[in-house]
C-alpha cells in the first residue's frame, strides 16, 4: 500500500527524482525510505561543504581572514547540520501493546511534504553556496553577504529538520 | 574482538572492544563459530562489505545478520561455494580528538611544548577510502596509530610553520595563533585526510606553561604569597593598634570615673564646708548687724549729746555775745568819753583791748616805739633799733 494522496503526488515525484531506487512511503519500508531521505540530505550538503572549503582554502591562500571566518563558521554549521541528520530518529516499531499508532494518509502526506520542502532547502543552500564561489572568482563585493546568506538558509533548515521528530514520533514502521 | 552468545541460533559479533579503536578490517573467514554471528551498527557505527575485491553497501543503524561463522559457511567453505575473498571494514562514524604532541622552539628562544588536538570523523560515504590506511599496516587502526600516521605531516606542514612566526608569549595564547592554526590545518592537512576518508572538523594548539611562564607564575605566586604576609600583619597591626586604644580607652574611662569619683567627694565636702562657712557668715552677719546697731546708737547717743553741748555752747556764745555787747557798750562811752575828753592815749587804747577780753593786739605791721619804723608783727626785736618789743 502506497500512502500517497493524489495531492502529494506532485512532492513524491519530486522526491522519486531525487533518490535512486525510491519505493515510496510504504508501510514497512518507512524506515528504510527515511534512511535514503536522510543520506539525501547529509550528501547535498556536503556538496555545500565542499564548496566553502574551496572558498575556505582559496582565502587562507590570499590571507583574507574575513572570508575565512565566514567560511569556517559556515562549514561548522554545515557540520552540526549533517550530525543532526545523521543521529537523527527513523521511529521506531515498539511491542505490541505500546499504544503506537499505524501510519495514516495524513501522517504521510506531512512527512513528504516535509521532506520535500527540507530537500529544497538544502537545495536552495547549494545554489547559494554555487553562488559563493562564483562571487569569489569574480571578485564580487557580495562574497562575504553570499556566504551569510547560505549559513543562513542551513541554519534554517537544522531547524526545520528539527520538526521531522515530531512527525516521527509514536509512528509505526 | 569479541563474540558473545545471545540466544540459541546466533552470536553476536563486536567488532570493537577498546574505545581508542576507531576502526578494523576483518576478514570474515577468522570469524569461526559454529553459529552464525549477526552485528549491530550503531548510529556512530558504519560498515564497508568488500567482497572479491569490490566495495559492497556501506550500512548502519541496523542489524546484520550472519556476517560469518555458522555451520552453512562452513559448508560452503568446505565445497568452495562461497566469496574467495570477503572483508568487512568497521568504522566509527562520530567525531574523534587525535592528539599529536609537539615540541618546537620560539622566535624568542624559548620552547613550546604541548600537543596540536585535531578533531576528525569518518563519514559513512568516505569509509571505503580507509582501505587505503589498511593497505600496509594492521588491520586495527587506533587513535594512537592514527596520531602516528598524521603526526609528521601536521609537524612539518602545519606545526611548525604557525610556531616559528611566534615571537612572545602574548602571541603563542593570542586567538590569533588558534585561528590561523586551525586554517592552515584545514588546508595543509585536507589532501593527506582525505586519502583516508577522514574530514576535519576543527584543530586547536594546546601548548603547555613554558619556562618563562612558570618562572612567571612563581613570581606571581611569591608576590602574592608576600602580599598576602603582608596584609595579614597589617590587619595584625591595625588589630593591636585598635586593641590599644580599646584599652587606653578604658583606661580614660575609668580615670574619668575616678576622677568624678574624687571630683564629687570633694563637691560633697566643699559644700559641707561652704555651708559651714555660710552658717558662719551667716552669724558673722548677724553680729556684724548687731554691732553696726550698737555703734549706730552709740553714734546717735554721741550726736545727741554733741547737740546739747552744741545747743549749751550756742548759749554760752549767746550770753557772751550779749555781755560783750553790754561791755562794749560801756566801753564805747567810755571811749567817747575819753576821746571827748582828749585822754585816749596807746596806752589808755591798748588796756582798752585787753579788756575787750584778753585779746591780742591785731597782726597788722606797726611802728617801733624807739625808732618809729615799721615792724611785723610777729617780730620780737626791732630789726632796726634791736628794741625789743614789751608783750
Amino acid at each position: 500500500m502506497i500512502g500517497t494522496p493524489a495531492d502529494i503526488i506532485k512532492y513524491t515525484r519530486a522526491v522519486q527524482i531525487i533518490l535512486n531506487g525510491y519505493g515510496g512511503y510504504k508501510k514497512g519500508k518507512r524506515v528504510e525510505t527515511d534512511k535514503q531521505i536522510r543520506d539525501e540530505i547529509v550528501r547535498t550538503t556536503i556538496r555545500v561543504r565542499q564548496h566553502m572549503q574551496n572558498i575556505h582554502d582559496r582565502s587562507v591562500d590570499e590571507d583574507n581572514l574575513n572570508i575565512v571566518r565566514n567560511a569556517r563558521s559556515c562549514m561548522q554549521e554545515i557540520d552540526a547540520l549533517i550530525e543532526d541528520v545523521d543521529k537523527s530518529s527513523s521511529g521506531t516499531q515498539h511491542a505490541f501493546f505500546s499504544g503506537q499508532r499505524t501510519i495514516s494518509n495524513k501522517d504521510l502526506k506531512a512527512l513528504i511534504v516535509h521532506d520535500h520542502e527540507m530537500i529544497e532547502m538544502v537545495t536552495n543552500a547549494v545554489n547559494l553556496s554555487n553562488d559563493s564561489e562564483r562571487a569569489q572568482q569574480q571578485g564580487s563585493d557580495e562574497l562575504t553577504s553570499t556566504i551569510q546568506r547560505c549559513h543562513q538558509m542551513i541554519s534554517s533548515c537544522r531547524g526545520f529538520y528539527s520538526e521531522r521528530s515530531t512527525l516521527l514520533n509514536g509512528l509505526n514502521s | 574482538m569479541d563474540s558473545t552468545v545471545r540466544g540459541d541460533t546466533m552470536t553476536a559479533f563486536r567488532w570493537r572492544d577498546s574505545p581508542e579503536t576507531i576502526a578494523r578490517l576483518v576478514k570474515t573467514e577468522t570469524i569461526k563459530t559454529w553459529k552464525t554471528s549477526d552485528v549491530t551498527l550503531n548510529p556512530n557505527e558504519a560498515c564497508a562489505f568488500i567482497e572479491n575485491g569490490k566495495i559492497g553497501d556501506v550500512l548502519s543503524e541496523e542489524v546484520v545478520r550472519n556476517v560469518g561463522g555458522g555451520f552453512a559457511r562452513f559448508m560452503g567453505d568446505f565445497l568452495g561455494r562461497k566469496a574467495k575473498d570477503r572483508r568487512m571494514l568497521f568504522a566509527m562514524t562520530g567525531p574523534m580528538d587525535i592528539s599529536v604532541p609537539f615540541i618546537h622552539p620560539l622566535g624568542d628562544g624559548q620552547t613550546a611544548k604541548g600537543v596540536a588536538q585535531f578533531r576528525l570523523q569518518i563519514r559513512k560515504g568516505d569509509l571505503p577510502k580507509l582501505l587505503n590506511l589498511f593497505a600496509n599496516r594492521p588491520p586495527v587502526l587506533d587513535r594512537v596509530n592514527l596520531s602516528l600516521i598524521i603526526g609528521q605531516e601536521a609537524s612539518h606542514r602545519v606545526i611548525a610553520p604557525s610556531l616559528s612566526a611566534i615571537e612572545s608569549l602574548q602571541q603563542l595564547r593570542g586567538f590569533e595563533l588558534q585561528e590561523r592554526f586551525q586554517m592552515r590545518s584545514d588546508k595543509e592537512l585536507r589532501p593527506l585526510l582525505q586519502t583516508m576518508g577522514l574530514t576535519m572538523l576543527g584543530a586547536m594548539l594546546i601548548t603547555h606553561q613554558t619556562d618563562l611562564e612558570r618562572l612567571s607564575a612563581l613570581q606571581h605566586s611569591l608576590r602574592a604569597a608576600t602580599d598576602t604576609e603582608g596584609a595579614q600583619a597589617e590587619a595584625e597591626v591595625q588589630r593591636l593598634a585598635h586593641r590599644e586604644s580599646v584599652t587606653l580607652r578604658r583606661i580614660e574611662c575609668e580615670m574619668n570615673i575616678q576622677r568624678g569619683k574624687a571630683k564629687g567627694q570633694v563637691m560633697i565636702e566643699v559644700e559641707q564646708e561652704l555651708h559651714e562657712l555660710r552658717k558662719q557668715e551667716a552669724v558673722w552677719e548677724a553680729e556684724l548687724k548687731r554691732d553696726q546697731a550698737r555703734a549706730d546708737l552709740d553714734a546717735k547717743k554721741m550726736e545727741n549729746k554733741t547737740a546739747v553741748a552744741m545747743s549749751l555752747f550756742n548759749e554760752v556764745q549767746e550770753r557772751k555775745k550779749e555781755r560783750m555787747k553790754t561791755s562794749n557798750d560801756l566801753q564805747e562811752s567810755m571811749m567817747r568819753l575819753a576821746a571827748e575828753n582828749g585822754a585816749l592815749t596807746p596806752e589808755v587804747m591798748q588796756e582798752f583791748l585787753r579788756q575787750q577780753g584778753g585779746q591780742a593786739p591785731p597782726a597788722v605791721p606797726h611802728p617801733c616805739p624807739a625808732c618809729q619804723q615799721i615792724v611785723q608783727p610777729e617780730w620780737n626785736v626791732c630789726p632796726h633799733c634791736g628794741t625789743g618789743q614789751q608783750g
